[in-house]
């Protein structure tokens, strides 16, 4: 059975699994996602790889890509409004256009469940839950939040995934051993497996987090968005009495380091687009 | 023995002509006009907000030159050569590289609309996946032109400082 992890996994906390286990009881709504990669579960892709990246691997991207995010469309219905989804859509595309990997065409899809959370699949694939917009404000802050799953996206944290997986199988060579579907399926498991349960390592979640902030700055936003948003989630989830999550040191400094990040940028301003966002995304 | 010469030369004649003929059409079939089924913006890099270098008006056919990833790299009918996202344009399976049969972000355009790449679609079959909520989903991303987020973007003031409100 599928684990449910809490939303301050994929945005905000690194742990054990134990943890995280506990924390999913005890907090109000389910996250998981990237934040859950805060959790170090035995890092399946964290440590990475002693697979070289393969051009043979990079060529099968774009499938290995549209197989977890399968997975992802499999686990949670996508929720019916396409006016809003094109609204995510523009602003996603706006910071990916802003981002390191301009040239990639990114896809955005609403997950149909009131836990907060987002999702990234290789090569352009964005999730975001529906209950992940209905805690948002502005603009910026959904600029934020996408911005670090393009983040994921542009540093390969799930192709890698799929390449530490493919390294435990002994398959130094994904694209010739794809003609057996057995092991591509094995593989892309795995990938999606971290997506979706397990997450991404602590050090890929700090390095999505930085990019992201970098990405929706580079496209005019106020990063102080992300902030106020990762702030928000962890204030929600300590009203709740989470209290051993609420003082989690993965927690606090990823938290931390993204302030730091935005002082280093000498005080930044951009847009925020509260009005723009209250336009669109009516959900309540 | 004139005759001779002359049939010989006939046949040469027809064969270098046929090869012409095939020749030409082996090109008109790689760089098949594209047509823009609105308008389309023409940008100067392979970013969507990157600069217009001219909107093509709805129903324009023009050319592409290649291809690379989702962008297709085209000239235009004013002799201007700017990159379009290939779902923006039709046909998209005369273009050259295009199989119909690559997977969906970039490889060829007909996956956005026909289908997922064959693997994924052996994935799915073996896993008894539903493909239809991520084909609605690169559906409704099609649906999102680069001109409506170079628009989008121009609105919130928004986009790469180089490029915005360009």
């Amino acid at each position: 059975m599928k684990r449910k992890l809490p939303l301050s996994t994929k945005l905000l906390f690194a742990g054990s699994l134990t943890t995280a286990a506990i924390l999913l009881a005890m907090l109000p709504f389910n996250v998981g996602g990237c934040g859950v990669g805060g959790i170090d579960v035995g890092n399946a892709v964290g440590g990475i790889t002693t697979l070289g990246k393969s051009a043979s691997l990079d060529k099968k991207e774009p499938e290995i890509g549209e197989s977890v995010a399968l997975q992802v469309t499999n686990r949670y219905p996508l929720y019916q409004d396409k006016n809003l989804t094109r609204y995510v859509t523009l602003v996603g595309r706006t910071v990916g256009a802003s981002s390191s990997n301009p040239a990639l065409k990114y896809y955005f899809g609403i997950l149909d469940t009131p836990q907060a959370n987002a999702f990234s699949a290789p090569h352009g694939f964005v999730f975001i839950t529906r209950g992940a917009l209905m805690r948002m404000k502005d603009e910026s802050e959904l600029a934020g939040v996408l911005g670090h799953e393009i983040g994921h996206i542009c540093k390969q944290h799930g192709l890698r995934a799929v390449q530490s997986a493919a390294t435990k199988q002994g398959l130094t060579q994904l694209a010739g051993s794809v003609t057996n579907i057995g092991q591509f399926a094995n593989v892309v498991d795995a990938g999606g497996d971290v997506v979706l349960n397990t997450g991404f390592s602590e050090p890929q979640e700090d390095e999505a987090d930085h990019e992201g902030v970098k990405f929706m700055a580079a496209a005019g936003y106020d990063p102080h968005g992300y902030l106020h948003f990762l702030q928000r989630i962890a204030a929600e989830q300590g009203k709740a009495g989470d209290k051993p999550f609420g003082t989690h040191p993965g927690m606090s400094d990823r938290v931390k380091r993204i302030q730091d990040q935005i002082n280093k940028m000498n005080n930044p301003t951009g847009q925020t687009l509260a009005d723009r966002f209250a336009a669109n995304v009516t959900l309540r | 023995m004139n005759t001779s010469l002359s049939s010989r030369s006939k046949k040469f004649r027809r064969g270098v002509i046929a090869a012409v003929i095939a020749s030409a059409m082996t090109a008109v079939a790689a760089e098949a006009p594209i047509k823009a089924p609105k308008d389309v913006d023409v940008v100067a890099d392979k970013n969507p907000l990157s600069e217009t270098v001219e909107t093509i008006p709805s129903g324009t056919d023009f050319q592409p030159i290649s291809r690379d990833g989702s962008w297709i790299k085209v000239r235009t009918p004013g002799g201007k050569e700017g990159y379009v996202s290939a779902e923006d344009v039709t046909p998209l399976a005369s273009l050259t590289g295009a199989s119909g049969s690559t997977s969906v972000n970039g490889l060829t355009v007909t996956n956005a609309t026909k289908g997922l790449g064959p693997d994924t679609e052996k994935y799915a079959q073996m896993k008894n996946f539903k493909t239809d909520n991520l084909n609605q989903m690169i559906t409704w991303g099609n649906d999102v032109s680069a001109k409506e987020v170079k628009d989008f973007a121009k609105g919130g003031h928004v986009g790469p400082a180089k490029y915005r409100n360009k």
